[in-house]
């Protein structure tokens, strides 16, 4: 069965704020590797070194074999939920974010959407999802990133 | 059948031709028209009074007669859209920041987007797509600051 393999780099920062980035789509654990040895040598990623992970992805979620296509299409959730004590004050937020699935046309994507929203899990977050894509194999963030932090430590 | 009535504001002076402004779905022609006078107490409207237009949306594009759940969902597109004439040259490149449809639910708003996904004008750029969901009678603006 196709796979791919998605490189993120997921870091929980010390104020509770996580921050979660794609770095990209690989056909192979190698490729994704590759990735992040080019992608540790960039600010914000080479501070946290220890917070890439790769996740895999049956394609279609179909068993049949065959190379993945060049181009993807995933199905992104994306919820904030706003945590508040009893009278009502916010105490923090917290950001639900995942890839749900990777597919090979922008049709399995949004079908995918449809069958999430029948799911308890998401029945009530239909704004809450979108589709993006992108070219397998192919590197983004490619200048790293900064957070507020980081840019006060340059200055 | 079932409308929802979405009132719409255009200045065709605004730079970068920028798109025209949703102001939220109303259930009657007459709602919208209060929140329109509404808004022509702020200046930015006050100053393009002829600027409002109230585009009626089929609601779930059904023809059954029904009452408009308080919630709606619209199926939303921001993104451009070239349009070719039969040569294939382009003849208009326009950004496009509006709804397309509403729904009385999400799921109906999302397979809309399956059936626009089979359209290759459409299915280019999945991305610009969102379901956005909203209050008939009491858009986001009308609501006091958090």
């Amino acid at each position: 069965m196709p796979i791919v393999y998605c490189l993120v780099h997921n870091h929980a920062f010390p104020s509770g704020i996580a921050n979660r980035i794609e770095v990209g789509f690989y056909e192979s654990p190698a490729r994704a590797e590759d990735a992040r040895l080019g992608a540790i040598k960039l600010p914000g990623f080479r501070e946290r070194p220890e917070s890439f992970v790769v996740e895999t992805f049956r394609l279609d979620d179909a068993d049949e074999d065959g190379a993945p296509p060049q181009m993807f299409f995933s199905l992104y959730f994306d919820r904030e939920i706003v945590h508040r004590d009893a009278a009502g004050n916010i105490l923090f937020y917290e950001d639900i974010e995942k890839t749900l699935g990777v597919y090979s046309t922008a049709v399995k994507a949004a079908e995918a959407l449809v069958t999430r929203l029948r799911e308890p899990e998401y029945a009530d977050y239909a704004t809450c999802f979108s589709i993006s894509g992108g070219e397998l194999n192919s590197t983004g963030w490619e200048t790293g990133y900064f957070t507020p932090d980081d840019e006060e430590r340059q200055s | 059948m079932t409308f929802l009535y979405c009132l719409v504001h255009s200045d065709p002076t605004a730079l970068d031709g920028a798109a025209p402004e949703e102001l939220g779905f109303y259930s009657s022609p007459d709602a919208a028209d209060v929140a329109r006078r509404e808004l022509l107490n702020r200046r930015h409207f006050a100053e393009r009074p002829d600027g409002f237009v109230i585009v009626p949306f089929r609601l779930d594009d059904q023809d059954e007669d029904r009452a408009a759940a308080p919630v709606y969902f619209g199926l939303h597109y921001d993104g451009r859209i070239v349009e070719r004439n039969k040569f294939g040259t382009v003849v208009s490149d326009m950004r496009v920041q509006k709804t397309l449809a509403v729904f009385s639910s999400g799921i109906k708003a999302a397979e809309a987007l399956v059936l626009k996904m089979h359209d290759p004008d459409w299915a280019t750029y999945p991305w610009c797509f969102s379901i956005t969901q909203g209050t008939v009678d009491h858009p986001d603006w009308m609501r006091p600051p958090a």
